[in-house]
């Protein structure tokens, strides 16, 4: 653990560093917010009932929806981007010549991007609070965060995947762009299943966001007891186990494959 | 011939890669994707507190074989022992033994400072606390640069970099370094105090066993107890420089002398008429070839006793070139592609 720490501890004093890009980072979110309200006000007669299983207002719930595709932009696309430009630097090499494991490596690397996402995500819930007519139900704010934490590492491992195929063929092969557009379309991130043309509504029960929001929306929004999110709460566990088990059994193995083809430094 | 005291020992080592790793060209299986050869049979020991080094061309293998001691990447065939563990069986036992210095200082995390990259290093070997905080420190001001220690790397020099890398490698006072070109980029007078710091300090006072890659014959000979001399993938030879230069090479001489008296010298040089001879204001320039240093007084008190004026005669530093010329058949160059 404490490798992992060290990794972590590093990575994010170098990250601090940039201290415009990360206070222009905070104003972009508080920006983008503005026209969501509007927008969201505009829209509320339309959507009320559509979205009254999770939430009372359009505004909190596409604020909530967009606390995830932050979760899931992170989990899928940092890491590959983190293993390429570290195999770019030889720097992926240099720490794997010391006695850490990999799940440290990886899991140290990762810390800050979700430490920043929890930053901007507590932005978001502050303004919605602030601005919405609805309440937010504080109190239950560990159980929202206990959802997105299993959706994090569910999205790891679409991650790990990704990661994988960039340490096999320098590519990523476009993984998380896919995977990001498949949530955020069918993942009821902006809009509910109900809204969805009926050939796309079945797929839509297969993406991991669809019952992580339905649950992180019931209780942090409507102040729903945690046991009546549990079937949800269930099956977002089942895709995290198989995805961290798939995503890690891959990059496990691409290491090793690195480790023979010599692709663990490439300029 | 391997023993005991050996703190590392390769047996018939071998590596080759593909030439393209593109996704498409793969896929397609596009013609220029033969593997390609760089390390081929390669057996060589390294006795514990020894300074060894590996002296090749760009693409002899060097890296690929430092690697490989790294485990961070496998060979094709051979085996590996590294204080008697054998590296493929058991990398990270293997790992926790050794550290490496590479050739790219890129490899530090440059936002950050260098007491930072060091505690970095010193935390992935599993010291903590304040052990650890002394080890750093200690590390430091082994490379000099315990003033500069809160400073962030990226406002450093090359050679303060490399003092850095060497600062990360030093901190757990690992039993096997290992050096890939530490004075690529360094100034020549940082490079001596850096080649006096690991010959007196990490060898002699440290006892630290130490590999080191060069194609620098100058730094291997002021630095190595012996050296394999790494041509395409192959050790043509292992030995002292000195010997290896005495057996292959010979002691290599400038002459001067009036020209006048070149004839005589060519003759006392067993030169024959055009060898190296250059001409300048009356004098004509010589470089002939000993079969080893203790030959030179001999030669020169032939020469002054032949009547030969002889305005210079001075020893000529030994070249890779020269060195690669006489052990291997084919020009040096044959071998030489892009490092792997």
């Amino acid at each position: 653990m404490h490798r992992l720490i060290a990794v972590a501890r590093a990575y994010t004093r170098g990250m601090l560093t940039y201290r415009t890009r990360t206070i222009m980072s905070l104003l972009s979110v508080l920006v983008a917010v503005v026209p969501v309200y509007f927008v969201a006000g505009a829209l509320q007669p339309l959507a009320s009932k559509a979205i009254a299983s999770e939430s009372t207002e359009y505004f909190t719930y596409l604020i909530v929806g967009s606390v995830a595709s932050f979760v899931v932009a992170e989990a899928v696309s940092a890491l590959p981007s983190l293993v390429n430009s570290y195999i770019t630097s030889g720097t992926l090499e240099q720490i794997l010549t010391t006695p850490i494991r990999w799940p440290s490596l990886i899991g140290g690397l990762s810390v800050y991007g979700f430490l920043w996402v929890a930053v901007r995500a507590m932005v978001l819930l502050l303004t919605a609070w602030v601005w919405a007519t609805s309440t937010i139900a504080w109190l239950r704010l560990p159980e929202f965060v206990l959802v997105m934490v299993m959706l994090a590492f569910t999205y790891v491992g679409c991650g790990l995947v990704a990661a994988a195929l960039v340490l096999l063929v320098r590519s990523s092969l476009f993984i998380p762009q896919v995977v990001g557009a498949l949530s955020a379309l069918l993942g009821t991130v902006y809009f509910p299943r109900s809204v969805l043309p009926p050939a796309f509504a079945p797929f839509s029960g297969m993406i991991p966001t669809t019952p992580a929001l339905r649950a992180a929306r019931q209780v942090l929004l409507l102040d729903a007891p945690f046991a009546s999110v549990l079937p949800e709460v269930l099956q977002l566990a089942t895709w995290m186990a198989a995805s961290l088990l798939i995503g890690g059994g891959c990059f496990h193995l691409a290491l090793r494959h690195a480790r023979r083809a010599g692709t663990l430094t490439q300029y | 011939m391997t023993t005991t005291d050996d703190a590392i020992v390769l047996h018939d080592v071998s590596k080759s890669f593909r030439a393209d790793r593109g996704l498409v060209r793969r896929l397609r299986r596009a013609p220029g994707t033969a593997p390609r050869a760089v390390l081929d049979g390669v057996s060589l020991a390294v006795a514990r507190g020894e300074i060894f080094g590996l002296v090749g061309a760009n693409g002899a293998g060097k890296t690929t074989l430092l690697k490989i001691l790294a485990t961070v990447l496998l060979p094709d065939r051979g085996r590996v022992q590294v204080d008697g563990i054998d590296a493929l069986a058991d990398p990270a036992r293997v790992r926790a033994r050794l550290a490496v210095v590479p050739a790219d200082e890129r490899a530090l995390f440059w936002r950050i400072s260098a007491t930072e990259n060091v505690r970095l290093f010193a935390s992935l070997y599993g010291l903590t606390g304040s052990t650890r905080d002394r080890a750093v420190e200690r590390a430091l001001a082994l490379v000099g640069l315990a003033q500069a220690g809160e400073q962030q790397v990226g406002s450093f020099s090359s050679g303060m970099r490399q003092r850095t890398l060497i600062a990360r490698a030093l901190v757990t006072q690992p039993s096997l370094l290992i050096l890939d070109e530490p004075t690529r980029s360094l100034d020549p007078v940082t490079a001596r105090e850096l080649r006096r710091f690991i010959r007196d300090v990490l060898c002699t006072e440290l006892g630290t066993t130490i590999l080191l890659a060069t194609h620098s014959t100058e730094e291997a000979l002021q630095l190595c107890d012996r050296a394999a001399l790494l041509v395409a993938g192959r050790v043509v030879a292992t030995d002292s420089l000195a010997r290896l230069q005495a057996r292959t090479v010979g002691a290599r001489v400038r002459v001067r002398v009036d020209a006048a008296h070149a004839a005589s010298a060519r003759t006392l040089l067993h030169l024959r008429d055009a060898d190296d001879a250059t001409a300048v204001d009356g004098q004509v320039t010589l470089e002939a070839t000993l079969p080893d240093a203790t030959h030179a007084p001999i030669v020169l008190e032939a020469l002054v006793r032949a009547g030969v004026r002889v305005a210079e005669f001075a020893p000529m530093p030994l070249t890779l070139a020269d060195l690669l010329d006489a052990v291997t058949p084919v020009p040096a160059t044959a071998g030489a592609t892009a490092d792997a």
